[in-house]
């Protein structure tokens, strides 16, 4: 969009015809760019299918900046797990509008980290996506404010101004248990920087995240986790292709596996996974906040009385919970989302 | 005009209408023989016909976003060109002033507006004036630039007789000045006119409120996060619109208006 505004501008003030011409030559030179990048896009997705002995290459798509709630992976690529497993494994960060569910269908990764709400959403939308893996048990979501806010409980949010994601089940659902009437609802940049500066700010956040880094700035916060009201989904759930499952379930078992493996050695020791995200994340990632995290995030992805070993695993229950949820909340069709089309436990034995 | 002339007139905007109408349908027809042909989801790419249904079922959310956003354009054009206008004025009374403060107005130009934006918003809260701020930075740019080149290309001719005649310096701005640069001036705002509204959008992507403030980059954010594709295009093309009603408002205005001015454009 910026592109746009600086393009427009300069050619009103130099109107002649050889930047006309210069163009329209644009035209079919982007056109054939976009042909041959759509084309090259698609190889890498073959390759590792057919190739079976050597090391099979795979591409992961986070749904966010590399943070702990992505630990698992980052630690069976440090850790060797991968490696030893025969994956060469490329991790890709996300961003704030990670096109998790795109780049799945159009085959330019093999598998993405997304949240199980995010599962149903996108099969609503006709994406053939499922779920292999459940890495947090319970959701990290909550709305943080400063304890000088007063601010104790869900129903003391009338008044605030609350950053959030326009678009997400769990605002949707607080919406519909009447929580934001009173509350002025705005975008959120991803930072606490509002919160820090404003009491009168709250923001969504990820339990293990964000409650540091709002304390390092010198304030003292409070979370209420949205799981307190009823709504759970799994997170860091991983997920890949109906179609890749179909066409190459050995890659996704050698790969599933792999996962698991990596998630309960970030559980145990988190250290190499943790070098390796401070690496990935140019985003303002400290030492002390992938610590706080991952130590952190050992209650949601395994708690009492789970064991180690059953980290990852999922219900069908839990699925059918969300789904009804999200349907209830008018976000699904019942008709088009199913609960035992949005996972498969097959991988996890 | 005699009535050939207006029959003439007539026939020709009735053949571009038909041009335009025809590069409109081959348009729609490559969409919808793409989404067949690589057998694309709604996700990635919707048909138009699917385009249109969800803007059919979601008319009402998009017909309040559009007027949200045109008004937020409307007003931040008029207080650009407002504001652009004073300016220029200024710059074309002294050519220290114009050195002094051209290098910044240039800055407006190249200063990238989502980076300000979450500073904007901290500075004037979460409201409509935030938005319209950001519309006024996008689109003074052209105006202050197109206005002030008015303002000195004065014919010499025209020059030597006010100063034959003796006239002042406040007379010589109203009668000669500020007579020619109105088509400058209108040339600037066309150009501003499709950039408020992407102003405007911008600022709503920070701004935007779920519950008072209902814009159309409110609306497209939340479409995008629950990969709404169909109903995204759909208001993207309500901007796309807005942005021609705007671009057409200036020119009314340019032909009615300040028709006297304008009629023979430089």
């Amino acid at each position: 969009m910026v592109a746009k505004v600086q393009a427009d501008v300069p050619a009103h003030f130099h109107p002649s015809w050889i930047h006309m011409t210069d163009r329209l030559i644009c035209i079919p030179l982007l056109v054939a760019t976009a042909i041959l990048g759509c084309d090259s896009a698609k190889t890498p997705h073959r390759q590792p299918a057919d190739d079976r002995d050597k090391t099979l290459s795979v591409a992961v798509q986070l749904n966010w900046y590399p943070e702990s709630e992505h630990g698992g992976l980052y630690q069976a690529a440090s850790d060797g797990t991968f490696q030893a497993a025969g994956l060469a494994v490329e991790i890709r960060p996300g961003g704030r509008a990670a096109p998790v569910g795109a780049e799945l269908e159009l085959g330019r990764c093999q598998f993405a980290m997304a949240n199980a709400d995010d599962v149903v959403l996108f099969r609503q939308e006709g994406l053939d996506v499922v779920a292999v893996l459940a890495a947090m048990q319970n959701h990290p979501r909550c709305i943080l404010v400063q304890e000088a806010s007063g601010v104790k409980t869900f129903e003391d949010l009338a008044g605030m101004t609350l950053q959030r994601q326009e678009g997400r089940a769990f605002v949707e659902f607080m919406r519909a248990k009447g929580l934001l009437e009173a509350v002025q609802e705005v975008p959120y940049h991803g930072s606490v920087a509002s919160l820090v500066a404003d009491p009168k700010i709250a923001i969504q956040a990820y339990s293990f995240a964000e409650p540091l880094l709002a304390e390092q700035q010198g304030v003292k916060v409070r979370k209420l986790m949205v799981s307190d009201l009823g709504f759970n989904p799994y997170s860091s759930v991983l997920v890949t292709s109906g179609k890749l499952i179909r066409e190459n379930p050995s890659l996704v078992r050698k790969f599933v596996r792999a996962a698991r493996q990596g998630w309960q050695n970030y559980l145990t020791e988190p250290s190499l996974g943790n070098k390796a995200i401070l690496e990935a994340n140019q985003h303002g990632m400290t030492a002390e906040a992938l610590e706080f995290g991952s130590t952190e995030l050992r209650t949601l992805a395994q708690p009492e009385p789970m064991q180690l070993e059953a980290v990852g695993s999922m219900s069908s229950e839990r699925w059918e919970s969300l789904v009804s949820q999200m349907v209830e909340l008018t976000l699904v069709d019942p008709e088009q989302v199913k609960a035992e089309d949005c996972f498969t436990s097959e991988f996890l034995d | 005009m005699t009535s050939s002339q207006r029959r003439n007139a007539t026939r020709e905007i009735a053949s571009s209408l038909g041009l335009v109408i025809a590069v409109a349908v081959c348009g729609i027809l490559i969409w919808e023989l793409v989404v067949w042909a690589f057998g694309l989801p709604k996700a990635l790419l919707p048909t138009p016909r699917q385009v249109l249904s969800a803007a059919i079922q979601e008319r009402a959310a998009i017909a309040r976003g559009t007027m949200m956003t045109g008004i937020a354009a409307t007003v931040g054009l008029l207080a650009a060109i407002a504001v652009g206008a004073i300016i220029s004025v200024a710059f074309s009374q002294s050519r220290k002033i114009r050195l002094a403060f051209f290098p910044y107005v240039v800055f407006l130009q190249t200063v990238p507006i989502v980076a300000i934006a979450p500073l904007l918003i901290i500075w004037s809260g979460y409201q409509f004036r935030t938005v319209v701020i950001v519309t006024v930075i996008v689109c003074l740019f052209p105006i202050i630039n197109n206005m002030t080149a008015g303002l000195m290309s004065v014919s010499t001719d025209l020059s030597d007789l006010f100063q034959l005649y003796g006239a002042g310096k406040a007379k010589r701005l109203l009668r000669l000045q500020l007579p020619t640069a109105i088509p400058y001036l209108m040339l600037g705002a066309r150009i501003s006119s499709g950039l408020a509204v992407i102003g405007a959008i911008v600022a709503e992507f920070f701004v935007g409120n779920g519950s008072s403030y209902d814009g159309l980059g409110t609306l497209m954010t939340g479409w995008q996060a629950r990969i709404k594709t169909d109903a995204l295009i759909a208001a993207l093309l309500a901007s796309t619109l807005l942005g021609l009603l705007l671009f057409a408002a200036v020119g009314l205005v340019s032909a009615t208006v300040l028709r006297r001015w304008t009629r023979h454009p430089s």
